[in-house]
């Protein structure tokens, strides 16, 4: 290593070419960037990548709602049950909507009432002139739209004047009675419940103070917490909107990036070993052995190793461990080759010799003194094999035998674009869980790419091509 | 979108989607639903079931007599009922395929449903090897008797399933595995096959001979087998289609603003299987414990979206069958049976748990919304994972899992074909429970000939199985759902999802 | 050449080796061929595995395997018993085949051409966007491409057929799907190729001797800008077909591709063993005749 100091050494005369290599660099700062953000992901966003709100469901970017849980417990003396934030408030006032809301579709065929279904239960007959009751029209996005006429629905019989819009054969209605609005406020110290009251709006009593109490965060409207004097809404905005769970989007992003880089990064490892180990040993013993040794290369370069890679998840899908094997094993064969030529232009010169003088062992002389000097291409191999690795993931998680991320349920994103193009609709409904995922992988693997071209440009000077 | 106005085939020629390449056309060995809807219009029972409410109705039989004891029918079949070739169609033809359905070198996974026949089980398993101990008889060329070994209530609705349609023996043996290829299958229903490109369609044509060929009024019917749901929808955008057997489930908010699509309640539930064998699973208060801690309406509302039914029984109502029972979500009640069951603070830690299921992304959702379901409810860990479908069937026979998504579709209309599974010696119980008071009803049921108390009976079964034991936790009823083009007439909304093409027109061609 | 030659004798090798991995892997994968949601009656399973010889000692099933490829019957798949191995080779073979050469000559034809023009035009707007779009082709999935094709071609502008096979419209969208990964490679070597060949010294030497620039890239230019594509075309055949599953699941075209899978999945042992020695020796040839041409194209590597 000493050796390194006195003059400079190829790899760092490639480095220096390197940082004028302007793809390259671009490439590099990509892969730093998202490596990095995918990284300290769980240290900057408190947000659970796997902490669900269904009845949120898929939203768009920038979508925010009150922050609470599913269900906000809360019972006088003992520590109060709802999101982090919320319970570090010293007041919280939850506005709930009591929502009864039921939601029908009704459709016309030929002409006639068709259908009058709630979920996949049918009804015969619709009353919408019942007092109290009001009801509207259920929009895509799950907000109300016009309010329907008080009209009687017959199944059988011609639709109620009014009813569909010109042309329309298909209503979805959202029936709600005389909403119940209520106004709960707890006060907390350190996260432990101090009082509850609850107000219900048109009701003539004043709060009352209860002992427990669960709200429900499918009814809450808005939260308003009290902290350090301080009043404010507490909500939670979905940067890169919602998936189908209401999980956010940006957090799942970045964690499914823990998975796609880790599976790349692992499995080029296990290429990187086996190949290493096995060209070295190849160039340095050269002659006979170097030959049979690299006709098994030859022979299994004409495997068909998608095949094997599926017939491995198949046979040891249960292990994740066996699929950085596979997805590693199938990638050696290139790097051994690419050691073993630098090898075997490498060990006939002088400072091999001296070292073969010195006494030193074979092993030692193969992976203390030959290995390192192969260094630059094996790099930029390397940088090239992790996005193949990925893309072969995402190709796996296609056919459905998707890497298995322990503990959470986390999707590489390989998954979640294979998700978002399920999801996507007609008119581009859901875009964002297909745009936003695909994007994270295009910007990495673009910049894995430039990186390893930008190396492989820099490393060989002759076969610079920009 | 460009949207033509009429659906392009013409001259009542329907096409719809089956979802996926049938495995085959033996009605001996098929078990999946894609090979059923095919069945029901190539072949005829004795029976037939109506299209709209399911009762069985004359099929090749014209008319049956059933003896005082209810033990032996006796079949009439219709004079004119025929072979796809012109050939009559005799009582014979019906002992021969039933000969041929209850050897097990047919390989059928069904033959079990004939065991209700007296003799059928000794002969299936070799411990008979004459035929003519098996109760069933061709009396003359167009009478058939069919003994059973005890009364049988829904014994009329199983000869209308594909395991006792009639088959042409002499072909099977002159053809060998062949004999179902479009040249050869002879039929007896109201279509024949007219040709079978695998992976790209199967077509079947009106068969002239059919004894109500009359009634029938499709002329074509070409089944696709499109297992890519967005691309099947997409077909019926364009009116490619009439006729879709399932929607993509990612995009069901979409479609279910399109007027043609339709969702109806179907004969069959979701629900987990706990390994009963395994810690802490082995205490039916840990397993109830999660039965309470599961919403299952978050989860048919907010996840699946077609209008499933949240549910905590296991059979849906039938025959006169109403469930009762079970455990719905009640956290306080939940976290109340885990502590009683000694895990807690200050108690023992709950070891974290895990669910299976196999690879698909409607199983995935779920998992993952109960997952989070336990662990925000109960404070355990809990984690999802997916296994391809083989090793998923391998790990839950063998009980190699925690607990899993299971389902269950039941074969006939009776509550049994629900509750026999989870008999302590059933193959299909996978949970490793049995329990002795369970299966003596389970035999109370099977022997008891007045039908309100089996009901009872059943009642009682299902309250051992979803509230007191819990091996299972039942969590939504199945939907049909699906796209259905206006023009089609004669195509009638019903529990068990099937559709005779004899029924079926086109109209406004 | 006599390398070449060489290599061709590694063919029943690579064969042997292939077919020996499949057989010991598929049969050691939990579940068999059997198995199914609702329990098979023991009798029957019993009848099934007798059959299918499954009851005898995994070496003697191995022999007759090697046995039954030799003479290239399998006989029945296990899981469509009506079909025999050999008829769903015969029926799903051609259009994966037709598929993939379409796939192939579009992401050459695609390729080459976005490659030339960007290297001709280098650093110029074109260029950028040319790349610009090739990145997209080579960081995302192919499953992206069908629906999105789908839904401009067939959906939105309604020109092309959603999916199917048949008509030869039909093969468009599928095909295309198929080809844009690889159409992106091609591009992106065809411009290093060609850049690098640009600035060598014939080429300066046919420029200074006044030939026209449509010339000198067409005539001297063009067959050395070539040689990094070829160098590609082996493995990006095998990869095409391989891959083209993705695209038959999407737009159902009757291939081998989706076979193959399904039989790994369904554990059709004997349906594996026949599409792995057909894709095995696909793909095997195709690698030696990429090599070949690979040689005719490159003096530098002919020896």
């Amino acid at each position: 290593m000493k050796r390194n100091v006195k003059h400079k050494s190829p790899t760092g005369l490639a480095l220096a070419r390197m940082q004028k290599h302007k793809l390259g660099m671009l490439g590099l700062y990509l892969v730093t960037i998202m490596s990095i953000a995918v990284v300290l992901i769980p240290y900057i966003v408190s947000v659970s990548p796997d902490e669900t709100r269904p009845w949120i469901g898929a939203q768009r970017p920038f979508y925010s709602h009150p922050d609470c849980s599913v269900d906000n417990a809360f019972t006088v003396g003992e520590a109060a049950e709802t999101t982090e934030r919320a319970s570090a408030s010293d007041e919280l006032v939850y506005h709930v909507q009591q929502q009864q809301r039921v939601s029908y579709r009704v459709t016309v065929r030929r002409g006639k009432i068709h259908t009058i279904q709630s979920g996949a239960v049918s009804t015969n007959r619709l009353d919408l002139t019942t007092p109290g009751l009001e009801a509207y029209e259920l929009m895509a996005d799950g907000s109300r739209g016009r309010a329907l006429p008080g009209v009687v629905i017959l199944k059988g019989e011609e639709p109620p004047e009014g009813l569909f819009p010109q042309g329309e054969r298909v209503l979805i209605l959202d029936l709600s009675s005389t909403a119940d609005s209520s106004r709960v406020t707890v006060g907390l110290t350190d996260g432990t419940v101090l009082f509850i009251t609850e107000e219900h709006s048109g009701s003539e009593n004043p709060a009352a103070a209860i002992d427990s109490i669960t709200v429900r965060g499918e009814a809450v409207t808005s939260v308003v917490g009290l902290s350090s004097g301080k009043r404010r809404e507490l909500t939670v905005r979905h940067w890169f909107g919602t998936d189908e769970l209401g999980r956010d989007l940006f957090v799942r992003v970045f964690y499914g990036g823990r998975i796609s880089l880790l599976v790349g990064i692992v499995a080029t490892l296990v290429s990187l070993v086996i190949g290493l180990a096995y060209g070295a040993v190849a160039g340095y013993a050269g002659g006979r052995i170097d030959r049979v040794m690299m006709g098994i290369v030859d022979i299994l370069y004409a495997l068909p190793f998608l095949f094997l890679v599926i017939l491995l998840m198949v046979t040891f899908g249960r292990n994740i461990v066996m699929l950085f094997v596979a997805l590693g094993a199938v990638q050696w064969l290139t790097m051994a080759r690419i050691v073993r030529g630098q090898v075997l232009s490498l060990k006939e010169m002088e400072f091999v010799e001296a070292a073969r003088i010195g006494g030193e062992s074979v092993f030692s002389i193969v992976f203390r003194q030959l290995v390192p000097h192969t260094l630059g291409p094996v790099i930029v191999y390397t940088t090239l094999t992790v996005p193949v690795i990925i893309m072969g993931e995402s190709f796996l998680a296609f056919i459905g035998l998707q890497v298995q991320y322990h503990g959470a349920s986390l999707d590489s994103w390989g998954a979640l674009i294979n998700r978002g193009v399920q999801s996507l609709g007609q008119n581009g409904e859901n875009i964002w869980l297909l745009f936003f995922p695909s994007l994270a992988m295009v910007l990495t693997l673009f910049g894995l790419n430039s990186l390893g071209d930008g190396l492989r440009d820099c490393f060989d000077p002759k076969r610079s091509s920009s | 979108m460009p949207e033509s106005d009429s659906w392009k085939s013409t001259k009542q020629h329907l096409i719809f989607n089956n979802n996926t390449e049938p495995e085959t056309l033996d009605v001996h060995m098929m078990t999946g639903s894609p090979e059923l809807r095919l069945a029901i219009s190539l072949f005829e029972g004795l029976t037939s079931l109506d299209p709209g409410n399911l009762i069985p109705r004359p099929g090749v039989a014209e008319d049956w007599k059933i003896s005082d004891d209810r033990t032996v029918y006796t079949f009439r079949l219709r004079e004119n009922a025929l072979w796809s070739d012109g050939s009559g169609l005799t009582a014979s033809d019906f002992v021969k395929s039933w000969e041929r359905a209850l050897s097990p070198a047919t390989g059928g996974a069904y033959a079990n449903l004939l065991f209700c026949i007296r003799g059928a089980e000794a002969y299936f398993k070799g411990q008979e090897t004459d035929f003519t101990t098996v109760g069933v008889r061709a009396v003359g060329t167009h009478e058939l008797e069919v003994s059973l070994k005890s009364p049988c209530s829904y014994f009329l609705e199983l000869t209308a399933f594909p395991t006792f349609y009639p088959v042409r023996v002499d072909m099977v043996e002159k053809h060998g595995v062949k004999w179902m290829q479009p040249e050869q299958l002879v039929v007896n229903g109201a279509f024949k096959l007219s040709e079978w490109a695998p992976r790209q369609h199967v077509i079947l044509v009106k068969n002239e001979h059919y004894w109500d060929a009359d009634f029938v009024k499709l002329k074509k019917a070409t089944a696709l087998p499109l297992d890519d749901l967005n691309t099947a929808y997409q077909l019926f955008l364009k009116k490619e289609v009439h006729w879709l057997t399932g929607i993509p489930q990612a995009r069901v908010e979409e479609i279910r603003r399109h007027p043609d699509y339709f969702v109806t309640p179907f004969f069959g539930t979701y629900f987990y299987r706990f390994n009963t064998t395994r810690k802490p699973f082995t205490d039916s208060r840990v397993r109830r414990a999660l039965c309470l801690a599961t919403d299952r309406r978050e989860i048919t509302h907010h996840i699946l979206k077609s209008g499933q039914l949240p549910i905590s029984t296991l059979c849906p109502p039938i025959s006169g069958y109403e469930p009762v029972g079970g455990l719905t979500y009640d956290r306080d009640a939940a976290r109340k049976l885990l502590a009683d069951a000694g895990y807690g603070e200050g108690k023992l830690r709950f070891p974290p748990i895990e669910i299976l299921y196999n690879t698909s992304e409607a199983h995935k959702t779920i998992a993952e919304a109960i997952a989070q379901q336990w662990k925000r409810n109960l404070g355990i860990t809990v984690s999802a994972r997916n296994v391809e479908w083989k090793i998923f069937l391998n790990d839950t026979k063998d009980l190699l899992y925690q607990v899993c998504r299971s389902s269950w579709i039941g074969d006939y209309g009776d509550p049994s074909t629900f509750f026999e599974i989870f008999t302590g010696d059933d193959g299909n119980n996978r949970t490793g429970w049995a329990n002795a008071k369970y299966d003596e009803l389970a035999d109370l049921a099977a022997k008891e000939p007045v039908q309100a108390k089996r009901l009872e009976i059943f009642a009682m079964m299902e309250r051992i199985l979803v509230e007191e034991d819990c091996p299972i936790m039942p969590i939504y009823r199945y939907v049909n759902e699906g796209m259905l083009a206006e023009n089609v007439y004669g195509w009638y909304e019903n529990i068990r999802d099937v559709h005779s093409l004899k029924y079926i027109w086109l109209e406004g061609e | 050449m006599l390398t070449l030659l060489k290599r061709l004798l590694y063919v029943p090798v690579v064969i042997l080796l292939l077919v020996t991995a499949t057989f010991f892997l598929i049969r050691l994968a939990p579940g068999g061929p059997f198995s199914a949601e609702r329990d098979l009656p023991e009798e029957v399973e019993k009848a099934l595995n007798a059959k299918f010889r499954l009851d005898q000692p995994m070496l003697v099933q191995y022999g007759a395997m090697l046995k039954d490829a030799v003479r290239g019957d399998f006989g029945p798949s296990m899981k469509h018993r009506e079909r025999t191995v050999r008829q769903i080779i015969a029926q799903h073979l051609p259009p994966s085949m037709i598929l993939g050469a379409l796939a192939i000559i579009l992401a050459l034809w695609i390729g080459i051409t976005v490659g030339t023009v960007s290297a001709l035009k280098a650093n110029s707007a074109l260029d950028y966007f040319g790349m610009g779009v090739t990145v997209l082709g080579i960081s995302l999935p192919a499953f992206v491409f069908g629906p999105l094709l789908q839904l401009l071609f067939a959906m939105r502008l309604d020109w092309l057929p959603v999916a199917g096979y048949g008509a030869p419209l039909q093969l468009v969208l599928p095909a295309l799907t198929l080809s844009l990964p690889f159409a992106a490679r091609f591009a992106r070597l065809m411009r290093a190729g060609m850049l690098e060949v640009l600035s060598e010294d014939f080429i300066r030497t046919a420029r200074s001797k006044g030939l026209s620039e449509r010339i000198v890239v067409l005539r001297h230019a063009f067959r050395g800008a070539l040689i990094p594509v070829v160098s590609f075309l082996g493995p990006a055949i095998a990869a095409i077909t391989t891959g083209s599953l993705v695209v038959e699941k999407i737009f159902n075209i009757p291939g081998l591709g989706r076979e193959f899978v399904e039989s790994a999945l369904n554990r059709d042992y004997t349906l594996v063993m026949g599409t792995t020695i057909v894709y095995g020796s696909f793909i095997v040839i195709c690698n030696m005749l990429s090599d070949l041409s690979y040689a005719l194209l490159d003096p530098r590597v002919r020896r």
